[in-house]
């Protein structure tokens, strides 16, 4: 497959010179979150696909930005392995780029870590119509400033990234799920006995009065695990792609959803302000889908949190601070990527 | 440099107890552990609160002073080499756990705690801190936060990165940022990512938060040992292939177990030409697996000796000859100088070898002593530093090892940093374009470029003089711009 990074990076001089801003798009399957001014034109990645270099024994794969994230499970689960941080595929439209410039992870976050820790070194345009490459293939890696995770998360306002290495794990051998009818209270104290031990436990999901868990690893070692729980019935672990896709029954509606990470160790009072509305709790609890019936919203300010209004929500966020905005223009002194989002 | 203006400014906001400038209350602090670099410092600023970190910042940004942060001085790569017209400011007073929350399971500490103290800290719990450097005795979790340090669990585990949650960080004007905390994320860009391993030049870290985990229910150790080290590295791959995560992966060459064997008779097969120890943790049943799967691996790669340990007593004499490795270099030379570039796992074999060659070239031994599952080298040149032509040639040695790695796609430094030491190979490993970006990065903390001169980042002039402005990754862009 053609390599068309000289394509981008000649699409970015060209705006350079002329002076228009652009919106960075892969596969548009999180456009509904950006706040990117609309009317800017378009520079899409999508045709940018394919693996680079994958060697397996190093749990290593190089793949360009616009290559989708089914895709590379396809590619990885050939050799059973996996991107741990499970980014949201949408439908299987998302892409590589996409999830790392939004810093999204999936519902096993708390225990595989998140995009950023799995992004080993990455290619990419800045705002001087640079190819750079910082990071590497490696596992251990401290040599400059970690530029690669800084732009996980930077929502494409620093460049536009070309490629990435990422860190994969072995799929686990099984994967299984119970259900236990519970109480939000239950559920947590459930959650916090996992806290202070080894086991397999890979996800956690409260919604409806149920706790879900996952348990993930050999066999045996899940088998193991799954006996010592009591009243529990055994459900399809395909919830927690429905979950991460937001395609899970909680997800289908148009009510205003609000996205609230709390502090690990959540207590059941941090929860109480939020009861009598519809919520769904993964990452033990601390990750918590809120849907409100109006665009009012309850008083987040209880514990320490950061909110986002996710769709058909807003949330004013503190303005950013001075750092920030130094840092968008070390990378990006003309101000072309992604016009109208601010960090 | 220090004026009497700077320094009446000192006195009359520290204590005078916690400020040193008599030449023999500041040799102690003339090197971290890269001894071969020394230099004496302007003034010693011993700080014994966060207050005392703030003025000193002051003063430095007013009077446009070069600021080195220091932890305990156990660095190898001169990070914390003082500046003799600057201030060496010493965090290792701060060294409380300010928070221990067995419920979140984090840790919140002042940087001059110490690796160890955490894990300690932590046990009641039983929880643990899980980066561990061979120093964590003594290294301060501030000096890893700015080496962003590894150890020999990095590959299950992750680096310092990995397991520092949040941070409060003074900046040269005076700003304190608090970046992460509790929660798993935040809004707004990384710059817990960018401060974790900016070796002291973006500000200085006056509290950290941990995670912790819980200790592992079982720990085994296996051994085994081969007749040859491409085996010894193609077993590695396999181990890593088949779906097995180890805590541990480490190996040790001839030489090396020679060397510990010579020490402390730790029961390593000598003559084997290569020792491989593989740490598996975890639940009774998840151990089990792992190591029925690995032994088997390890049988078919043809190791000459398996040995199993299953219990603590067991893991920690088989885990002796690794951590004795560098004492026992010790009494093989009178010096050794540590490398720390990485390699992709399968370069394993022909970097070793290559290895072996420039040993024959240069006239000097060296033994290798690494953490094979994350492809992080410690070569171990032996030479005697009271002869220049040895000093010189270590030097050389050296280098060429780290070209070599960033050659076969590897980098110059997996977890020490770049410091003074490996500066110019920086020059190698990024282009200009690459470097000028770090230097931006740099001056939106620190314009003055008064924190830590001199180390991490080259300047491109430097690059340019040595003649090693690397262009191979494609022509600089806007060639037609002067950039000296």
């Amino acid at each position: 497959m053609p390599d068309d990074h000289v394509r981008l990076l000649d699409a970015v001089r060209v705006a350079l010179t002329q002076q228009t801003p652009f919106r960075i798009v892969g596969s548009g399957s999180k456009t509904f979150l950006s706040h990117a001014d609309r009317t800017a034109s378009l520079l899409s990645t999508s045709d940018h696909t394919g693996v680079i270099e994958y060697r397996p024994e190093e749990l290593v794969i190089t793949v360009r930005a616009g290559t989708t994230l089914a895709e590379l499970r396809r590619i990885t689960a050939e050799h059973g392995q996996m991107w741990a941080c499970d980014p949201p595929e949408f439908g299987g439209r998302g892409t590589v780029g996409g999830a790392i410039a939004s810093g999204w992870c999936g519902p096993g976050r708390p225990w595989y870590g998140s995009v950023r820790d799995s992004l080993l070194g990455i290619q990419m345009i800045n705002g001087y119509g640079e190819l750079l490459r910082f990071g590497g293939k490696v596992m251990k890696n401290v040599a400059g400033f970690d530029v690669s995770r800084l732009l996980a998360g930077s929502q494409g306002t620093l460049g536009v990234i070309l490629s990435a290495s990422l860190k994969l794990l072995p799929e686990p051998e099984v994967s299984r799920t119970i259900a236990i009818p519970c109480t939000l209270e239950e559920s947590l104290e459930v959650i916090k006995q996992y806290a202070r031990k080894t086991s397999g436990l890979t996800g956690t999901c409260f919604v409806r009065d149920v706790l879900y868990l996952r348990f993930s690893g050999f066999a045996s070692a899940v088998d193991d695990e799954i006996r010592t729980c009591a009243r529990y019935e055994e459900v399809d672990s395909q919830m927690w792609h429905e979950i991460r896709d937001q395609t899970h029954p909680f997800f289908v509606h148009d009510d205003p959803l609000w996205r609230v990470s709390y502090p690990r160790g959540t207590h059941y009072r941090d929860f109480e302000h939020l009861l009598g509305n519809e919520y769904l709790a993964e990452w033990n609890g601390s990750l918590v889908w809120l849907t409100t019936r109006s665009s009012s919203h309850p008083d987040f300010s209880v514990v320490p949190h950061s909110v986002r209004g996710f769709r058909n929500a807003k949330y004013e966020n503190p303005t950013s601070s001075k750092y920030a905005s130094r840092i968008k223009h070390a990378f990006d002194p003309q101000k072309i990527f992604n016009p109208g989002v601010v960090i | 440099m220090i004026t009497e203006f700077a320094l009446a400014q000192l006195y009359a906001r520290l204590p005078e107890h916690a400020i040193l400038t008599k030449r023999h209350q500041k040799e102690p602090f003339e090197s971290d552990a890269l001894t071969a670099k020394k230099e004496l410092p302007g003034v010693v600023v011993l700080a014994e609160t966060v207050e005392h970190i703030q003025s000193t910042l002051q003063i430095c940004n007013e009077c446009d002073i070069p600021l080195v942060t220091r932890g305990a001085g156990t660095g190898l790569s001169g990070g914390a080499r003082p500046h003799h017209e600057g201030i060496l400011l010493v965090l290792s007073k701060l060294n409380q756990v300010v928070e221990l929350d067995p419920h979140a399971c984090t840790a919140t500490v002042q940087p001059g705690t110490t690796n160890l103290a955490i894990s300690n800290a932590a046990k009641e719990y039983e929880l643990f801190y899980a980066p561990d450097p061979s120093s964590q005795v003594a290294c301060s979790i501030g000096g890893n936060v700015a080496e962003n340090a590894g150890g020999v669990h990095c590959l299950k585990y992750g680096m310092t990165l990995h397991n520092v949650i949040g941070l409060k960080v003074l900046t040269l004007e005076g700003d304190e940022l608090v970046l992460g905390g509790k929660s798993y994320d935040w809004q707004g860009y990384d710059f817990l990512a960018l401060i974790v391993g900016s070796e002291g030049m973006l500000g200085v870290v006056t509290e950290i938060i941990v995670k912790l985990l819980p200790i592992p229910a079982v720990r085994h150790v296996l051994l085994a040992g081969f007749d040859e080290v491409e085996i010894a590295g193609q077993c590695v791959a396999g181990i890593i292939a088949a779906g097995i995560v180890p805590a541990g992966l480490e190996m040790m060459d001839e030489l090396a177990v020679r060397a510990a064997e010579d020490f402390a008779q730790v029961g390593y097969p000598r003559g084997a030409k290569a020792v491989l120890l593989c740490e598996l943790d975890g639940t009774v049943a998840e151990v089990a697996s792992a190591e029925t799967r690995v032994a088997e691996l390890m049988k078919r790669f043809d190791a000459s000796i398996i040995e199993l340990a299953t219990n603590a007593e067991q893991c920690e004499q088989l885990w002796l000859g690794r951590k004795v490795a560098f004492p026992a270099a010790g009494r093989m030379a009178t010096d050794f100088y540590c490398m720390d570039g990485t390699i992709p796992r399968h370069q394993i074999g022909p970097v070793l070898k290559a290895i072996a060659r420039m040993s024959q070239h240069y006239k000097l031994g060296v033994m290798n002593v690494f953490h094979a599952g994350d492809g992080n080298l410690h070569p171990l040149i032996l030479y005697d530093s009271s002869k220049k032509s040895q000093r010189e040639a270590a030097e050389k040695f050296g280098a060429e090892i780290l070209e070599h790695c960033i050659s076969v796609g590897g980098t110059i430094t997996g977890e020490h940093g770049v410091g003074v030491e490996k500066i110019d190979q920086m020059c190698s490993q990024f282009n200009a374009a690459e470097i000028d970006q770090f230097h931006r990065l740099r001056d939106v903390f620190d314009v003055s470029r008064n924190m830590n001169p001199g180390k991490a980042i080259p300047t491109l002039a430097r690059c340019s003089e040595l003649g090693g402005m690397h262009v191979h990754r494609g022509q600089l862009p806007f060639p037609e711009l002067s950039r000296f």
